[in-house]
């Protein structure tokens, strides 16, 4: 899951970083509307976690952005303003979570879960697909009763085919997913994990279309 | 302590009772006087009318008869007695006394008979050879008088009782405005800080409901302004504390050595900048309440309370000495807070001038910075405000406390965009002298 973080207090930004990137999610972090704006039109998030105090104004203006241009991507706001008229203006204007300061690190993360949920119209927490399941939470897949032990990136690169098996994702777009914007790419580093998936689930679990990318169908 | 009621009854009873009593006075020295006149009017014109009847030896002595019917309060009035010259009694009226009336001379005389006042005119008559007395007994014009002045008193004392009633009526309707006023402000929550009505007939009411909403309206300003800083405090500090929580969570659960140290040392940047935020916030809190204290203000030299924020090739000082008339501890803060923010943004230059003489000499810091926007210019000094480009650490409460610090030293801040391009901030109002 790739995350948007606004946020900004360095400290902070750089907890949300550290702590949701050890959830397995590539988080990226800005300091600033403008930033945010420039990220969410520039490249594909699975959600945002979003301040509203910002120096360069209302984090609401990203929220009704996000809203507005109809973005498949879940918002929670995460603000030190959290009496129940904040919460109901962030609500009403289209976040799908509130969370106020201080907050609990895995509150957050369980609540970015059931928010990416609900996006997908799925109320399991397991993914699953073809006798294949994924515990996002624990970041543990299983075939059967068989442990699959895949990597950090082969687990996100499945989470993310599993969470639309008939979707079709470019490499760029699972790129994005599993590196940040620090982050060296290898060229054909997308290929080499598919390469790996396919050795433990078998080579037609993974479907390759050609020119357009991967998909489970 | 007495309520304005019974203060205004009690003067008003107490008034008209004295005007009341006085009329009453008046008129009994008046009807004594005028009964007096009278009666004595008619003593004269009956001793007149008496001896004009009488010619001489006309008359004999009488026997001293009593009886016959008895005397009714009028005719028991008057008393007449004829005399001869010499001291025989001739004639008298059945209410008369046997004793002589009065001693003889011509006119009017008093004589006290029996333990009975008499008052008696006398007419002599020397060619007929008689003196008539006719007299009254002043007991009977006493109790004239008192029946007049009682007939007076009696529907006065019961005026009197029937004004109390109504004077303690009036009085309080008169004062029912303030009786209103006086439940409304009793019966309002403390939390209420609308203003207080009038009723149309309180007129007079009307300063001091003014006053009162002035407080009220002073109360409320500084209780919104509390709330307001309170509520802005806790949520700048909120965001802190998620960052040190959010902190300490990751460095408790890693396992990663280098993960737990970027963690620990994150905790300390954070606590750092909260530390400077509370301290901050208490400064504020302080400078808000306090003036300055004349006493407490110095001289003190403009280069050396520059150089104290701490050695740096960017900042030029004026090349004449100065020196400001300010409280030394109190204004450091001032000056530190300016110049970490030149730091903070200056390329090459901040340049400390004195522009004008006098009273109207102007303390200018500049700065070669990229200087703020005109909307930002206006909400610099804001609590918690940071511009934009600020550089990240600040609390937002540095110009504020320059603001609170100079309106405490009676001063004030003007913000500009400066010539150098940065941020121009004006200190106006500070005494300052060459040095």
């Amino acid at each position: 899951m790739r995350l948007l973080a606004v946020e900004d207090d360095p400290v902070l930004a750089d907890g949300l970083c550290v702590g949701l990137g050890a959830c397995g999610w590539t988080v990226e972090p800005v300091a600033r509307v403008e930033d945010a704006l420039a990220a969410l039109e520039s490249s594909t998030f699975d959600a945002v976690v979003l301040d509203l105090g910002l120096p360069d104004g209302d984090g609401l203006e990203i929220l009704r952005f996000v809203r507005q241009r109809d973005m498949d991507v879940g918002v929670v706001i995460l603000s030190a303003r959290d009496d129940s008229r904040d919460r109901i203006t962030g609500l009403d204007t289209g976040a799908d979570d509130y969370v106020g300061k201080p907050f609990d690190l895995d509150e957050l993360a369980a609540r970015l879960r059931a928010v990416r949920r609900r996006l997908l119209g799925r109320s399991q927490p397991a993914l699953s697909h073809e006798g294949v399941t994924l515990d996002p939470k624990s970041r543990l897949a299983w075939r059967g009763q068989g442990d699959l032990h895949l990597s950090r990136r082969e687990f996100a690169i499945l989470e993310a085919l599993m969470e639309r098996p008939s979707h079709v994702l470019s490499r760029s777009q699972l790129e994005e997913r599993l590196y940040g914007w620090q982050e060296d790419i290898g060229s054909n580093a997308v290929e080499v994990h598919i390469h790996h998936l396919r050795a433990k689930l078998g080579a037609d679990f993974i479907r390759t279309v050609r020119g357009l990318g991967y998909t489970l169908q | 302590m007495m309520s304005i009621r019974m203060r205004l009854f009690v003067i008003l009873a107490l008034v008209t009772a004295l005007v009341w009593g006085g009329a009453v006075v008046w008129v009994e020295i008046q009807t004594r006087h005028e009964v007096q006149r009278v009666l004595d009017r008619r003593l004269m014109e009956s001793a007149r009318l008496v001896s004009s009847m009488m010619r001489p030896g006309s008359l004999s002595p009488v026997a001293n008869e009593e009886g016959g019917r008895p005397l009714t309060a009028y005719e028991r009035q008057l008393a007449c007695q004829i005399w001869s010259m010499q001291g025989e009694l001739i004639a008298r009226s059945r209410s008369a006394p046997t004793e002589m009336l009065a001693d003889g001379e011509d006119g009017f005389s008093e004589r006290v008979i029996d333990g009975q006042r008499w008052r008696v005119y006398t007419v002599h008559m020397p060619e007929s050879g008689y003196r008539v007395m006719v007299g009254d007994n002043l007991a009977i014009r006493e109790h004239l008088v008192g029946s007049v002045v009682t007939g007076l008193l009696a529907p006065a004392v019961l005026g009197l009782l029937a004004l109390g009633v109504l004077i303690w009526w009036s009085v309080g309707a008169g004062l029912r405005p303030i009786q209103q006023m006086t439940r409304a402000l009793a019966s309002r929550r403390a939390d209420d800080l609308t203003s207080i009505d009038v009723a149309p007939d309180g007129k007079d009411l009307l300063p001091f409901a003014s006053a009162l909403n002035g407080l009220i309206a002073r109360v409320s300003e500084a209780r919104r302004r509390e709330t307001e800083f309170t509520a802005a405090a806790a949520h700048e500090l909120r965001t802190p504390l998620a960052g040190l929580r959010v902190q300490a969570q990751i460095a408790a659960a890693t396992d990663d050595p280098t993960v737990r140290k970027h963690a620990l040392e994150q905790i300390q940047t954070s606590v750092d900048r909260t530390a400077r935020l509370v301290t901050g916030l208490l400064t504020l809190a302080r400078e808000d309440e306090a003036a300055v204290d004349d006493a407490a203000k110095r001289w003190i030299d403009l280069r050396s309370l520059f150089q104290a924020t701490g050695a740096d090739d960017r900042l030029h000082l004026p090349r004449e000495e100065f020196q400001l008339h300010v409280q030394p501890d109190r204004f450091e803060t001032v000056v530190a807070n300016l110049m970490a923010n030149a730091r903070g943004v200056a390329r090459t230059r901040i340049c400390v001038t004195v522009v004008g003489e006098g009273p109207d000499a102007v303390l200018v810091i500049e700065d070669d910075g990229l200087g703020v926007s005109a909307a930002d210019l206006e909400r610099l000094g804001r609590r918690f405000f940071r511009t934009a480009g600020a550089p990240v650490g600040g609390s937002g409460l540095g110009l504020s406390i320059v603001l609170s610090t100079m309106k405490a030293h009676g001063g004030t801040v003007r913000f500009a965009p400066s010539a150098l391009g940065g941020l121009r901030v004006e200190l106006h109002g500070l005494p300052i002298r060459r040095g």
